[in-house]
């Protein structure tokens, strides 16, 4: 079961090469370099040092944001699903902030926390905040109370209830709103390292276009998807491998 | 020596859309003994749950006291074991550490923790399941689980609320059995809701029969059938006696509410 799910991943990236490799017949490389041209750059990138160094700076910013934000967006989520005035009081305010995209506070924040790591790693954070926040409020609010009356009846304090209840029946959704969470931190990062970084993977994409380096630009989107794909996967097995029995999807 | 007792007990619930209250229990006043088990039977509506949550401390009474051992009950506790209709397990935790939830939560090490609750997974016949989740496991043996993990605690009353409802007609016969067994052993109190009329018989000592609008207990009957007991009673012409009483009383009040209606 699991060797043929492999074949099928492979299969179907084999046919987006096809695809890929047909297009160049007829677009000249100056538009769309072909496969091969992309492999060879990137492995130029790569033997250069430069390529692992993009992918690092990226990714560290990438994981602080999503870590710091999730966390955060798991604890307060856990608040305002037990906690019906904390939730009236505070879910309106979310659900505005929430609509701001991201990108939009790329400026703001550069003129807030300085173009360094800080104002990546803050829009990161708003980013992902929101997105598991609003998981875990969901997964707190509909915890049954026949599963909270048992623990109590079974000699559970509140605060017991909490991390000894609550908290396992909402890891679930806590899960998904970080895998969630990740696809936009990924977009959200190359946005900001467009507009303003001297580093990272968006930041390489963006000077290639400049000097029209389509070639490192194709190198800069399979890197990113890599990335992308690898650090879901990742993630996916690691919330199996421990979290396996808190019924995670 | 009586266990529980509920002295005048009212619960009146507010609609806090209409404003608009239902008396729920009027004047509720009864005592279970130690060993002693009492059926609360009754259609539905007739606020049989509400007792056993005013019991159990979910739900403070609006007028009248519960006491346990002559203390005043204000809170759900360890003192009290409630199994539900449905089990409620955590479904997170193995067999194991769903009985033994109750000791790691006052913090007992392992080494005392655990072979107690192997005793009591032992005792509720699932020996070689301690490693399983509740999600592998048959809805008799949840419910097995869920008493086990209650029976831990050492309470002084078991209050159940319609725990083999939800169980088809073969299993519930055998849990009822297995039930009737482990109070061999056990003799534990215990308040049995239910609204099966074979199901109280087979197990009380005394049944409560109770009416709707408001609730309340309309008619005590004693259960003189010998112990220990098993299925063969069921056809007894002392348990049809009883039956046929029984059957009587609930079909005036079911009565009542289908005019209602």
């Amino acid at each position: 079961m699991r060797r043929r799910k492999g074949i099928v991943y492979l299969l179907s990236l084999l046919v987006l090469l096809a695809v890929w490799w047909s297009f160049t017949a007829i677009i000249p490389p100056l538009f769309l370099p072909s496969p091969a041209l992309t492999a060879e750059t990137g492995i130029h990138m790569i033997a250069s040092g430069e390529l692992p160094a993009t992918v690092w700076v990226s990714m560290s910013r990438i994981l602080t944001g999503w870590f710091l934000g999730g966390v955060c967006g798991a604890a307060l989520g856990i608040v305002l699903g037990r906690v019906r005035p904390a939730r009236l009081i505070l879910l309106p305010v979310i659900e505005y902030l929430r609509f701001v995209p991201p990108v939009t506070l790329v400026s703001l924040f550069v003129i807030w926390f300085g173009v360094g790591e800080a104002s990546k790693i803050v829009l990161i954070f708003w980013t992902v905040v929101f997105i598991v926040l609003v998981n875990t409020t969901a997964g707190a609010a509909s915890v049954r109370d026949g599963t909270i009356r048992a623990a109590r009846s079974l000699g559970a304090t509140q605060a017991q209830v909490i991390t000894r209840v609550i908290i396992p029946e909402t890891v679930p959704y806590i899960v998904t709103g970080f895998q969630i969470a990740l696809g936009n931190a990924f977009m959200a990062i190359v946005a900001a390292e467009m507009l303003a970084a001297q580093s990272g993977i968006g930041y390489m994409i963006w000077s290639a276009q400049v000097y029209a380096q389509v070639d490192r630009m194709f190198v800069g989107f399979v890197t990113l998807s890599l990335m992308g794909f690898v650090t879901d996967r990742v993630v996916y097995g690691l919330s199996r491998r421990f979290l396996g029995h808190y019924r995670i999807v | 020596m009586s266990s529980v007792e509920l002295r005048n007990v009212c619960q009146v619930f507010v609609d806090p859309r209409t404003g608009r209250s239902t008396v729920a229990l009027d004047n509720i006043s009864f005592a279970i003994g130690a060993e002693e088990t009492v059926a609360l039977l009754g259609p539905s509506g007739c606020g049989k749950s509400t007792i056993l949550n005013v019991i159990a401390g979910f739900l403070n009474p609006s007028s009248g006291e519960v006491r346990l051992d002559g203390k005043k009950i204000t809170k759900p506790g360890p003192d009290r074991g409630v199994v539900f209709q449905e089990h409620f397990l955590f479904h997170w935790l193995t067999v194991e550490a769903n009985v033994a939830f109750a000791l790691k939560l006052r913090g007992d090490p392992r080494a005392n923790y655990l072979p107690q609750a192997h005793d009591f997974i032992r005792r509720v016949g699932l020996k070689g399941f301690e490693h399983h989740y509740p999600d592998e496991l048959s809805g008799g043996m949840r419910q097995r689980v869920s008493i086990a993990r209650v029976l831990i605690n050492n309470p002084a009353i078991l209050l159940m609320d319609e725990p083999f409802a939800a169980l088809d007609a073969q299993t519930r016969l055998m849990m009822q059995e297995w039930l009737l067994r482990l109070w061999e052993e056990q003799r534990m109190s215990m308040l049995f809701i239910t609204h099966d009329v074979d199901e109280a018989i087979l197990l009380a000592d005394r049944i409560f029969v109770m009416g709707v609008r408001p609730g309340r207990i309309i008619s005590e009957i004693d259960v003189r059938l010998g112990r220990p007991r098993g299925r063969d009673i069921l056809t007894s012409p002392e348990f049809m006696a009883i039956k046929s009483k029984c059957l009587n009383l609930i079909a005036e009040q079911s009565a009542k509410v289908f005019e209602h209606a």
